[in-house]
């Protein structure tokens, strides 16, 4: 999410105002969408074909029993292996990466189209330099005096070539606690049980997710070929995310500049959040062809890149947090209204002045909001 | 005639008595503020005073009656309201009025009549009756009798001249256009540029009639007996009397040739509704048919289906390319300080070129000749200040100096926000108006105008917008027939930018357009059946576009060099108006133009019929100063006609083609101030635009409502598109950014006018639709897979209601209600992943709709005491923006949360938004 809210200024002088309403796109095409990505490291890699999905529907439509040939200008060629529906895979001791080489694919389908990719060059590593985060404040339509949290920027090292461009993607891992602590259980029998190994290995949760925005740069228009400060991902005490421990991975891609272009045509429309110029917003093609009909329009980028990565870890938050938090009943009428229509076992929780209440089964099981149970090897307690 | 002997009768009866009874102490009858006609007013006072009028129905009109002060004398008010009718009154002390018209038979009662007759004795022998004072009426009562006679006698059959100046009765400027009418032989006359009149006429007795645009008509009777002269003053439509809000003068819509034409006085400019406390001009606009903005902080609008950049402003023949402050919410122009504006939408006058879709002609005000004069007002966001008088005394010489300024700024510093309050907007605009009155043939006008916006928004980009200009106009009266102007011109606007997001990327970037202009047109009036305009004129463009720099040392942004460019383009005119007969009239006009694009340049020859892409140039050349690159020749025409079923009512006709060399380029959806602009080239043809346009107008009760209903449709060719994902910022190739491809426009568009009366006011509905397609078929660039798309502003139903109500003399009411279709918009109508990530697929461009706009505004005007001799006058304006506090999404914004897409309907001042101005004036302050 880009800092570039001219318009939240507006909207404070002129009292403006945001709200959600229900997305109701009544046109949608499925459309064939290619993800794949060939890089310098270790293989094997991986070819995802599908079908775009209407908003909101999580439900992936693989494109299954594609012929997916790899191709590297050498001249070697390799047939992927659907290991799944939709997933093609090249073997482990298939075509490996290989720096200033080129590569393309090729895809039938069993339909009998037939789809291609110009080469694209693998280009030389450019390794990042640092990766480091800055506590700050991000202002935004929700929050006009600010909302805190940590800013992630990176550096990367001088790269041998001016014209350099890169995509850099973040994989965010956070530890986490279910939102109240447990006082006791109250059993269907009337018992009251306290710190019952069962509920106390559900308290505290690590969980990993891509964040969903890309960030793009390139050294082209620069006079020296090394990005410095450049911005990435925005974490906020709007989740539970700071509330213990958070770390980053950053994957910095070096890529071609038809690449670039793609991503950061995708990265203009995914932070498309500055009114006063915002872009007219259109479909962007990528690098797939249909090579009978070049009218159709297939979506998704079969990338090239050359890959660094660095992983960082940041303290916990100490600014408010502005996450929900569950609900927990306190109110004696509201309780016994509660135990009438639900059963046993009831979950007793401290409430801040030192009173207790009744909270949900869902909100005493850090599982529940996605995470698990295990620490990740990687973890460093903060 | 029965009547009067009874009243006759009457009268002496109570004479009789009243001296039989003896004299009663003479009691003082007041009356309070109102304003009511004759018939109620008479009634009221006869029973709220117990006294009695006695007059005869036939022969006192129903004028209505207007008392000005806190209260006055009853008989004083009945002799002012009735002097200029000829019409005596008396009372006998005992509350019994009497009103007679002039009756020989009253000599004997002559001492009873008090004389209210000023005599005023005029230049060259005329005798001259004024009438006293202000009368509120329907002017058609209103007479003067008056003998015009230089010699005392005359051949009474050789023609003589009765000749003058139609004067501004407020501050005795002149009122060029009027229109003079002697009844009796149907002979219409109108003054010159300088107000001046003459009439050949055989002596006798004659009704002139006078009336121009926001003026009261004035009749008078007039017996001529020689040469004589005859000034006349009209008086404004002020407050002090409750007319008209917008008007032309009169049966102009139906009898003109013009179509898609407005004309709005500064007047009504003030009685609408305002946001934030200002007037504006454009808002006012924008509440005409066919007039359409993408929302509140767009700067500009889109007149029938055209883009903002086929509109032109200009201020007294200066060309202002940036008309917004504040990215939309203000305009340049300070309501003060003019005079009001004419819109042209469909024929526009052949002395305009360049611009296909709209001119905005505002003419700024004059100062007064008479008295030096101030006014100011506060506001919530700015404040405004304005003084005018003249240069020397008692010449036609004068000057007029306004400036406004906000103070946001001090605003944005009480927000308790470190952000905030680093973030800075501030604006001022300014201009100053010097009329000379050389000789009785020649007026030269200086006029200087300048605005600028600075915007910091602590966020990244600091802006810093300028308009800057000059006109100078020389107008020279040959003789009654022919009349030149002169025009030179010099428009500069200016903006530099400088952007701090991403501080390795800073950069800082300018861009300067000069505009310079030289036009010179006569307007030969044949014979009252025939009138000519034709004229050359000459522009002369410079666009410097500065170059791209690092911001500071933190930025590592390599330098990039842009070049300017220059242009001219020169024309010639010529336009016919010729009425037929009284029911036909048609209208033709011709327009070459010869542009050519100069260098120096570097111009890119790009590989036929493939995409303008870097890697398909060919060849590189490059261009001397000032050599002609490309030129070309282009013929626009105007035709237009009209044909009068009957005097209300009529039907017109038009054609037009024009062509446009100067484009902005903007990728965003809604037009920003830091747009560049581009001229035509080599790569880029001009625009061309036609117009076909069809029209009924009919009026009813008098004039006094206006209707009207006109079709057009509309064609851009070569309407310059950006392609999609463009980048034009630090694009040296700009012609590879964009596509030229056509815009398909048409529409209806209904008025109902009320121009008088205590409600006045108008209502109107549009149906439109404007479609652009970009698609060139020889090289395959294309937007939008190459199918058609509504236009950002494509807004098919659109109704406009603007409300006046002047509910005492002192207090009016108005309100706006808007409502129109929502604006298109491109939606996410699909999901798929990229490594991980989900990405949001678009729907077609434009393929859906914001939801449909709505708002209510209205506002309270409160004058101060009206006493007209007042040294400082004053008022408050209390205004209600968005009273309905309708939320109408002004965008929509997509966010990606964990997965699942949002859609936000993002509102501004989507509120109710209250105000309160407070206006001072000091010295006359009619307007």
């Amino acid at each position: 999410m880009k800092i570039r809210n001219i318009i939240l200024i507006l909207s404070l002088i002129v009292l403006g105002c945001k709200d959600e309403f229900l997305l109701d796109s009544k046109t949608y095409e499925s459309l064939m969408v290619v993800d794949g990505l060939i890089t310098n490291e270790e293989g094997p890699y991986m070819v995802k074909i599908s079908r775009s999905l209407p908003v909101n529907h999580l439900e992936k439509i693989p494109y299954e029993n594609c012929i997916v040939t790899l191709i590297e200008n050498t001249g070697t060629t390799e047939i992927l292996t659907e290991i799944e529906p939709g997933k093609y895979m090249t073997s482990e001791s298939g075509i490996k990466g290989v720096i200033g080489n080129e590569y393309s694919i090729s895809i039938y389908t069993p339909e009998g189209k037939e789809y291609h990719s110009a080469f694209q060059e693998l280009k030389e590593l450019v390794d990042l330099d640092s990766v480091y985060a800055e506590s700050t404040k991000l202002i935004d339509i929700d929050y006009p005096f600010g909302l805190p949290g940590y800013q992630f920027y990176i550096n990367t090292k001088t790269a041998p070539t001016q014209e350099n461009y890169f995509l850099w993607s973040m994989t965010e891992t956070f530890e986490y606690d279910i939102d109240h602590e447990l006082a006791y259980v109250e059993t269907r029998f009337g018992d009251y049980l306290y710190n019952n190994p069962r509920y106390d290995t559900l308290i505290t949760c690590w969980r990993t997710q891509n964040v969903n925005y890309i960030f793009t740069g390139t050294t082209s228009k620069l006079s020296i070929p090394q990005i410095a400060h450049q911005p990435l991902h925005f974490v906020g005490t709007d989740t539970k995310k700071l509330t213990k421990g958070y770390s980053a991975l950053i994957q910095q891609y070096t890529i071609g500049e038809n690449a670039y272009n793609y991503w950061q045509g995708i990265e203009e429309q995914s932070s498309n959040e500055n009114l006063l110029v915002s872009s007219q917003p259109y479909t962007i093609k990528g690098n797939i062809e249909n090579i009978n009909n070049d009218e159709e329009i297939v979506l998704g980028y079969f990338t090239v890149a050359s890959v660094s990565q660095k992983r960082i870890f940041v303290e916990k938050s100490y600014d408010p947090f502005y996450y929900n938090a569950c609900l927990i009943i306190t109110d004696i009428l509201a309780i016994s209204d509660h135990k009438k229509k639900f059963p046993a076992p009831y979950f007793w929780v401290k409430v801040d002045d030192g009173a207790f209440g009744i909270t949900d089964k869902h909100c005493i099981d850090c599982r529940n909001e996605g995470g698990n149970l295990e620490k990740p090897e990687f973890w460093i307690d903060q | 005639m029965k009547s009067t002997i009874f009243i006759f009768c009457l009268f002496f009866f109570i004479i009789l008595t009243n001296s039989l009874l003896g004299q009663e102490k003479e009691k003082n009858i007041y009356v309070k503020t109102q304003s009511l006609n004759w018939d109620d007013f008479s009634k009221y006072i006869e029973i709220e005073n117990n006294v009695r009028f006695f007059y005869n129905r036939d022969s006192i009109p129903n004028i209505e009656i207007l008392v000005k002060n806190d209260s006055a004398l009853l008989e004083q008010v009945l002799k002012e309201s009735f002097s200029t009718f000829g019409i005596k009154v008396s009372k006998d002390g005992r509350g019994n009025y009497f009103l007679f018209k002039d009756f020989s038979i009253h000599r004997d009662l002559d001492n009873l009549f008090i004389k209210d007759q000023q005599d005023q004795a005029a230049e060259d022998g005329i005798v001259y009756k004024a009438d006293g004072e202000y009368l509120k009426t329907y002017q058609d009562f209103i007479s003067e009798s008056l003998v015009i006679d230089s010699n005392g006698s005359g051949n009474k059959n050789k023609k003589v001249l009765l000749s003058g100046y139609v004067t501004n009765f407020s501050d005795g400027s002149t009122i060029p256009q009027a229109r003079l009418k002697i009844n009796e032989t149907n002979t219409n006359v109108i003054t010159n540029l300088f107000g001046y009149y003459e009439i050949q006429i055989k002596p006798g007795n004659y009704t002139l009639t006078a009336n121009s645009l926001g003026m009261y008509e004035r009749n008078y009777k007039l017996t001529i007996i020689s040469n004589g002269r005859l000034n006349i003053p009209l008086k404004t439509k002020s407050f002090l009397i409750d007319e008209a809000v917008v008007s032309a003068t009169r049966n102009h819509n139906v009898r003109s040739t013009t179509m898609g034409f407005e004309k709005i006085t500064a007047k009504a400019i003030k009685e609408l509704p305002v946001v934030l406390g200002e007037p504006d001009i454009v808002k006012v606009a924008l509440l005409l048919p066919g007039v359409q903005t993408i929302g509140e902080v767009s700067s500009g609008f889109n007149v029938r289906g055209s883009p903002a950049d086929q509109n032109m402003f200009y201020i007294n023949d200066l060309p202002i390319y940036n008309s917004s402050h504040l990215f939309g919410l203000y305009t340049t122009f300070n309501s003060d300080a003019i005079n009001g504006f004419e819109f042209y939408k469909s024929n526009i006058p052949i002395e305009y070129g360049g611009h296909l879709s709209s001119i905005f002609d505002i003419e700024a005000k004059k100062g007064n000749t008479e008295n030096f004069s101030a006014r100011g007002g506060i506001g919530p966001l700015s404040s405004r200040m304005l003084v005018e008088g003249p240069i020397q005394k008692d010449s036609s010489s004068s000057y007029l100096i306004s400036f406004r300024s906000t103070y946001s700024d001090w605003l944005l510093n009480q927000i308790d926000n470190i952000e905030i309050k680093n973030s800075a907007a501030s604006f001022y605009d300014a201009l100053m108006n010097f009329s000379f009155g050389l000789t009785k043939k020649d007026n030269v006008e200086l006029f200087l105008y300048g605005s600028n916006d600075y915007a910091d928004l602590a966020f990244g980009i600091r802006n810093n917008y300028t308009n800057l200009g000059a006109s100078l106009k020389w107008t020279h009266v040959f003789n009654k027939k022919l009349i030149s102007e002169l025009d030179v011109v010099k428009s500069q606007y200016y903006y530099d930018m400088e952007n701090y997001e991403i501080a390795y990327i800073g950069y800082k970037n300018s861009f300067e357009l000069n505009h310079n202009e030289a036009k010179l047109k006569f307007n030969y009036y044949l014979n009252d059946k025939q009138a000519f305009q034709f004229g050359i004129n000459a522009k002369f463009y410079d666009l410097n576009y500065g170059d791209f720099l690092p911001l500071n040392e933190e930025s590592t942004i390599k330098p990039i060099e842009f070049e300017s460019e220059k242009a001219i383009s020169s024309s010639i005119f010529i336009s016919d108006k010729w009425d037929i007969s009284n029911k036909i009239s048609i209208e033709g006009g011709i327009r070459a133009t010869y542009y050519s694009y100069l260098g120096p340049k570097t111009i890119f020859t790009y590989e036929e019929n493939a995409p303008r892409d870097i890697n398909n140039i060919t060849d590189t050349v490059k261009y001397g100063n000032n050599k002609s690159i490309s030129d070309n020749i282009n013929f626009d025409f105007r035709i237009a006609g009209k044909y009068e079923i009957n005097p209300d009512f009529s039907i017109k006709a038009s054609y037009n083609t024009l062509h446009q060399y100067i484009f902005m380029l903007s990728n965003t959806v809604s037009v920003t101030p830091t747009s560049k602009w581009k001229l035509s080239d080599p790569h880029l043809e001009p625009m061309k635009g036609k117009q076909y346009s069809l029209g009924f107008y009919k009026n009813f009760w008098n004039d006094k409502i206006e209707t009207s209903v006109e079709l057009y449709y509309k064609e851009v060719e070569n309407q310059v598109e950006y392609k999609d994902g463009a980048d034009f910022l630090t694009n040296q190739y700009p012609e590879t950014a964009v596509i030229q491809g056509d815009i398909k426009a048409y529409g209806i568009e209904i008025m109902l006018r009320k121009k008088i009366g205590k409600i006045n006011g108008w209502v109107n509905y549009t149906y439109s639709k404007a479609e652009v397609t970009a698609l060139n078929p020889l090289t395959g660039e294309m937007n939008n897979q190459g199918h058609a798309y509504p236009t950002n502003y494509d807004r098919p139903h659109a109704a406009n209601l603007a409300l006046n109500y002047k509910a005492t003399k002192r207090i009016s009411i108005s309100m706006n209600v808007v409502y129109s279709t929502g604006r298109p918009v491109t939606y996410p109508t699909s999901i798929y992943y990229q490594n991980g990530i989900q990405i949001t697929g678009f729907s077609g461009r434009n393929e859906y709709r914001l939801p449909d706009y709505f708002r209510t505004d209205l506002s309270i005007n409160i004058e101060g005491n009206l006493k007209k001799s007042k040294f400082a006058h004053s008022s408050w304006s209390i205004g209600f923006y968005n009273l309905t506090a309708r939320k109408n999404p002004y965008s929509i914004v997509f966010q990606n949360e964990d997965g699942e897409i949002k859609g936000y309907k993002i509102s501004i001042l989507g509120t109710i938004i209250p105000s309160i101005n407070y206006n001072l004036k000091f010295g006359n302050y009619e307007n």
